[in-house]
């Protein structure tokens, strides 16, 4: 009797310690597929939005006939924060403005210069080009280096301890590693290029083009900085012509979603748009559909702009056949 | 006889328990299974620039591999480029607007028969493809029956931008 009862403890004793370590068990594969769930759905929502956000930077791109273009950062930036939002089940103003808080560093570049989000002095502003494949953190002790020749890679500078590491990447950065992407590619010392220096550098930039007043026009959360500038800096770099999206999240969370940190960019080479025409309709339409030959067969009476964006800033709205007609 | 009744109620906890890690586990792979789905659908139709009835009766076949039911639609919007107006409707000079405009839904609910023929697309349009479960899976009914919860029934949302025109006009 004695030891059926004995069994019958032991069993129970057995049976609680399943219970004790398969409930934290089931919370800890709960918790990682949730994660794991979070992070793909990130992940997807970020690749969508930097596609997104080129595309609308090679369609809003103006280009003269000299080859001289402007681009509207806040468009290409606006669609970025739509995309991703809209990826994660909502568009809201309120996630637009979570995502926007959490994006510390953005960067719109292009051949003739570089549209440097966020620049207003305070203390967590982020400076950073294209030309000169950096970016600094001005609140922290943390430097984010990123190469963006190919863009698979930011480097994570410490500034206290002067330590490397690759973000997405475990492996730490060795001394002698050269900066992958060809930035740095062979140089003897990384020393030689302190971030420091080069942030100094970027700043004088800064500061010149605030002196010069060449902004952004409208788009103040943005600032342009002239190529003449950063020709110094050029030498070892790469010449790389196009534009160039770049964005840096830092800690994003809404709804549901955990936090996240992820750096995304995309480049690509600069297409034309094709120009549209106003008529006596008072409408705008892309040229092809008018059929003319030759410029000299376009009309006086007729006004041409280089984009459908210009025509919008003219005041002309789109025929009601507009995207019909685009070839 | 009370240690019988506690190994009894422990024995079930334990059961429900395994039962729940699996149903856990399965709905994970549900969820993953649909969504890879509806990624993969939306990449073709952005890098095609069409939708074509194939592509979408093979992501609707796709979708039913989970052993759920689905109510998809697949929304396209085209952007409207035009003048920027202040609150009064007045045009402000030098600035413009974009307004996104729904060009065509197609959804296999609602009447709606999904997508027939063909649709072109153009470079930039919006392709939203949402896909809402309307039936349970065993590990959503296992789930819902012994905690009351279903920790992976989230609707699925892909929105990207249409990368080349279907008609190979850029």
């Amino acid at each position: 009797m004695t030891r059926v009862a004995n069994i019958d403890v032991i069993v129970t004793v057995i049976c609680l310690i399943i219970v004790v370590t398969l409930t934290p068990f089931i919370l800890i594969i709960y918790s990682t597929m949730h994660t794991n769930i979070d992070s793909y759905v990130l992940e997807q929502a970020n690749k969508r939005a930097v596609d997104a956000a080129m595309s609308m930077l090679q369609d809003s791109s103006d280009v003269n006939i000299v080859g001289n273009f402007d681009v509207d950062p806040d468009v290409a930036y606006d669609m970025y924060l739509k995309i991703y939002t809209s990826n994660l089940y909502t568009d809201s103003e309120e996630a637009r403005n979570t995502l926007n808080a959490s994006s510390p560093v953005t960067l719109v570049a292009v051949n003739d210069g570089v549209y440097v989000k966020d620049f207003s002095g305070s203390d967590s502003v982020s400076y950073f080009t294209n030309k000169i494949p950096y970016a600094y953190s001005v609140s922290g002790t943390e430097y984010y280096v990123a190469d963006t020749i190919n863009g698979s890679n930011i480097l994570l500078v410490d500034g206290v301890n002067n330590s490397y590491k690759v973000i997405g990447d475990s492996r730490p950065l060795n001394d002698g590693d050269p900066i992958i992407g060809g930035a740095l590619a062979g140089e003897p010392n990384i020393a030689e290029h302190s971030v420091a220096n080069v942030t100094s550098q970027i700043i004088d930039m800064v500061h010149y083009s605030l002196a010069t007043n060449n902004s952004g026009g409208s788009r103040d959360r943005y600032l342009a900085l002239p190529s003449e500038m950063s020709e110094g800096l050029l030498q070892d770099i790469t010449a790389f012509r196009g534009i160039i999206f770049l964005n840096y999240i830092d800690d994003f969370s809404f709804g549901n979603y955990l936090g996240v940190s992820s750096f995304s960019l995309a480049n690509s080479q600069l297409t034309l748009r094709e120009p549209v025409g106003v008529d006596s309709s008072g409408y705008y339409k892309p040229m092809s559909a008018y059929g003319f030959l030759t410029s000299a067969d376009i009309p006086d009476s007729m006004k041409v702009f280089t984009s459908e964006y210009e025509a919008a800033k003219n005041g002309y709205y789109p025929s009601p056949s507009y995207y019909d007609d685009l070839q | 006889m009370i240690n019988n009744i506690i190994n009894i109620i422990l024995a079930v906890i334990i059961f429900l328990g395994c039962l729940l890690l699996m149903s856990t586990v399965g709905l994970y792979a549900d969820f993953m299974g649909a969504y890879n789905s509806t990624a993969y659908y939306s990449d073709i139709v952005i890098d095609k620039g069409v939708l074509t009835q194939d592509d979408y009766d093979d992501f609707i076949v796709d979708l039913g591999s989970t052993g759920k039911i689905y109510n998809v639609s697949v929304m396209i919007e085209r952007k409207q480029v035009t003048p920027a107006v202040d609150e009064d409707n007045n045009v402000i000079e030098g600035q413009y607007a974009i307004n996104w405009v729904p060009v065509s839904v197609h959804r296999n609910f609602d009447g709606g028969t999904g997508v027939n023929g063909e649709s072109y697309l153009q470079v930039g349009d919006i392709v939203t493809v949402n896909v809402v479960g309307i039936s349970e899976s065993f590990p959503e009914r296992m789930l819902r029956s012994f905690a009351s919860v279903d920790p992976f029934n989230r609707d699925i949302k892909i929105v990207a931008t249409v990368r080349n025109d279907g008609r190979g006009l850029n």
